[in-house]
């Protein structure tokens, strides 16, 4: 397994889902986790890249064992265009040395860049069938390194499946790689142990409305206060909880523009910022509530959406993408992005019909289709399709 | 004492009268009442979780055999005679001792060509037998009581009119972009249409809706297509109906929907058409009335009372009737904004929380006799 994106001591929520799918996988084969983090010399200052330093060259990480070797990458987006070989570099060595006593049959590497075209690379030296799971759009990103375009097109024809995790997603790979039956969807998973409902006969606050998400502009919490404001006269005692901040400079801004939005619109003590909040908390304020809203202008997959179903909530969402794939009439409403009369109806329709979105339904349907573990054995079922024999030879 | 109630109609997706007991069940939450406890048994697990009132709680009584094995051997086996039972659909274990209140929603007997007759005479005597036995009889109607004295022979003085009610959600919902999207969720493109909502039971004349709707189409060239709820037990074929009458393109069947997605679906939709020829009751046309859309029924039993005046209702369920009733009421936006208005007001006069309570207080009216 490769990944970049992994959970570590520095960046415990980074590439959560990677962790959770792999940790689900591991108890159905034999694997390692190779996730190489960004080297830095031992300068003085410049923490935000020397903090790098601490993470452990091995670890074993909620049972699982992973690697962190070192790779050569510059700040923010400056050596993109390079990252595929600096990783490549970083991990060949130690490969190599895994291979020794560990001889894997296949590689599943995430994100298709940089890892999934060093894994490519990897998996033509080893003999072995590559498998990407992709969990972002690959437009507009495309158009912006045409280097990197090329090298992700061909390592995509190389593998044997390329997953993604919505429809949405699949369909911008598509459309630079050419539609093929390599490409596949398989949704991310919810954490059904974590997310679950309040108990039998438990009422959910009746005016809470949710947000759970990063503070940025792609996430549409503008839009949503527009809606909420669209409530205030009929619904004074609605109230709006965001949870969620930001690691980003960026993110503070939009946060500090949405605080004075909310003064703008006159909607002083309807909103609450509670910041961001560990998981549990977050399940606690999906439970009490009734209803999550993801206003979002794009969204890969949309994994709150689930994780609010898990606990039995219902959810409106935008036809952004991912949400498309997970919200059924029966569990929520879609509503079209950018629209706050479109998204305040519906808020309303989904809180005046609240009683009828039972909570058992709702987590039935979230564990049913997206628990990790049912996620894992149809990753499993693909490794398996991926280390068939094809007729006609190997697979190019 | 406890109250008992026969949940065995709560079972697979409910319809009919498994939401009659879904909405009295909800209505019961927080009511007083002089039960110790409220036992509601079924055959198995609900395969649609249900919200229970605070004291009620659901006992499994399980068997393996079949419904009729469940309801007259098991269940009367497990019951209490210091309970009462409550019966919401036409049948109680007649070996169940102790006081059973009974819900009967219409007499087949009042249309007999409806109904295969091995079910006719199956029907009859267990339907009678119950209603005889009961110590009271609930029924939605005026009608369908008359139905029950005539038929079944039992006395005025044990039958109780309670109608149904309609749930507060179902209600206009102004909401074009919403309604867009249900037209294209449902029929594939954003077309108005026409709503049959129900179960398709010979006595609400699907083949006859079907060829109307064609008639009418044709005649008048509608862009309009026709949108059918609910399950098929007879095998009617919704689909090949239409294909049968060149308008395959134009119907779309489906055999469920939630409770949140008909509220949308009421929403969306530019007519009702509920040719049936006998109810108890009627419900759909009750919530078509709720949502704001203009409804067409026919001119008999349990619509004359609740529908009458605000509903279109047609004189019988012929081709010919029906076509013509359609045409009128699409023809003219006018009497549709006044049937939608005189169907909003007549609706606003039905609610199941006044149901649940009127309900309760009778089965408590019945344990402290």
């Amino acid at each position: 397994m490769l990944s970049r994106s992994y959970p570590n001591e520095v960046t415990p929520v980074l590439g959560i889902w990677t962790e959770e799918l792999v940790r689900h996988v591991a108890g159905l084969c034999d694997l390692r986790v190779i996730s190489p983090v960004p080297y830095c010399p031992p300068l003085p200052g410049l923490r935000q890249y020397t903090r790098f330093r601490r993470v452990e060259a091995r670890e074993r990480r909620r049972g699982v064992e992973v690697w962190h070797p070192r790779f050569l990458t510059g700040p923010g987006y400056s050596f993109h265009n390079y990252e595929a070989e600096t990783y490549y570099l970083g991990v060949r060595r130690l490969v190599a040395r895994l291979r020794r006593d560990f001889p894997f049959e296949l590689i599943h590497a995430f994100f298709s860049y940089p890892d999934g075209v060093a894994g490519a690379r990897l998996a033509r030296e080893y003999g072995v069938p590559l498998v990407i799971t992709e969990h972002a759009p690959w437009h507009p990103w495309m158009e912006q390194y045409p280097r990197v375009r090329g090298q992700a097109i061909a390592a995509s024809r190389q593998s044997a499946l390329h997953i993604t995790v919505s429809h949405y997603a699949r369909a911008t790979i598509a459309r630079y790689a050419g539609e093929s039956d390599r490409l596949r969807v398989l949704p991310n998973g919810v954490d059904e142990e974590l997310f679950t409902p309040l108990p039998d006969g438990g009422r959910p606050r009746p005016g809470q409305i949710l947000f759970v998400g990063l503070m940025r502009h792609v996430k549409g919490v503008d839009v949503l206060l527009r809606a909420m404001q669209r409530l205030a006269a009929e619904r004074p005692d609605w109230r709006l909880v965001l949870v969620g901040g930001g690691f980003y400079q960026s993110s503070l801004r939009y946060t500090e523009r949405m605080r004075a939005l909310v003064g703008e619109l006159g909607l002083e003590g309807r909103v609450e910022f509670v910041g961001m909040k560990a998981p549990g908390e977050v399940a606690a304020y999906m439970r009490e509530s009734a209803v999550l809203v993801l206003p979002s202008r794009s969204e890969t997959f949309g994994s709150v959406i689930l994780e609010a179903l898990a606990c039995g909530t219902p959810v409106v969402a935008t036809r952004c993408g991912g949400p498309e794939d997970v919200v059924t009439p029966e569990v929520g409403r879609l509503v079209p992005k950018e629209d706050p009369d479109a998204l305040a109806a519906a808020i309303a329709e989904t809180i005046e019909g609240r009683a009828w979105y039972d909570p058992r339904r709702l987590r039935r349907y979230a564990v049913e289709h997206f628990a990790w573990g049912r996620i894992a054995e149809q990753t499993v079922g693909l490794y398996a399709e991926a280390l068939a024999p094809v007729a006609g030879g190997i697979r190019s | 004492m406890n109250l008992a109630v026969n949940g065995l109609r709560l079972m697979g997706k409910r319809c009919g009268v498994g939401r009659y007991l879904e909405y009295l069940l909800r209505g019961w939450d927080g009511l007083e009442h002089p039960f110790e406890r409220i036992l509601v048994y079924t055959p198995g697990e609900l395969e649609e979780p249900i919200a229970l009132p605070r004291d009620a709680e659901v006992r499994i009584i399980r068997t393996g055999e079949s419904p009729t094995y469940w309801e007259q051997v098991a269940l009367p086996q497990r019951h209490r005679a210091g309970d009462l039972l409550f019966c919401p659909s036409y049948v109680i274990p007649l070996a169940a001792r102790g006081r059973v209140v009974l819900t009967h929603h219409g007499s087949y007997e009042a249309l007999p060509d409806a109904f295969p007759w091995f079910e006719r005479v199956k029907s009859r005597w267990v339907y009678q037998l119950s209603a005889r036995r009961a110590s009271l009889v609930i029924t939605v109607s005026e009608s369908s009581k008359a139905d029950i004295m005539r038929y079944y022979g039992v006395g005025a003085e044990k039958i109780r009119v309670i109608p149904n009610g309609v749930d507060p959600t179902f209600r206009p919902r102004p909401d074009p972009a919403a309604a867009r999207q249900t037209r294209l969720a449902y029929l594939g493109a954003d077309r108005p249409f026409l709503l049959f909502v129900g179960k398709l039971s010979r006595r609400r004349n699907l083949p006859q809706l079907v060829a109307a709707f064609a008639q009418v189409k044709t005649e008048r060239g509608l862009p309009h297509a026709l949108l059918v709820i609910g399950p098929d037990p007879l095998g009617q074929d919704v689909p090949r109906l239409a294909r049968e009458q060149g308008v395959g393109d134009a119907v779309r069947y489906r055999e469920f929907a939630s409770h949140v997605e008909l509220v949308r679906i009421y929403n969306a939709a530019e007519l009702f058409v509920y040719p049936s020829s006998y109810e108890g009751f009627g419900l759909p046309v009750l919530e078509a009335m709720a949502c704001g859309l203009p409804a067409i029924a026919l001119r008999n039993s349990a619509f004359l009372e609740f529908a009458e005046g605000a509903a279109h209702l047609a004189a019988d369920g012929s081709v010919a009737e029906l076509a013509r009733a359609i045409t009128e009421v699409l023809s003219s936006p006018a009497r549709r904004a006044q049937m939608r208005a005189a169907g909003l007001r007549r609706a606003a006069d039905f609610s199941w929380n006044a149901v649940a309570r009127e309900t309760l207080a009778t089965l408590a009216e019945v344990a402290s006799r």
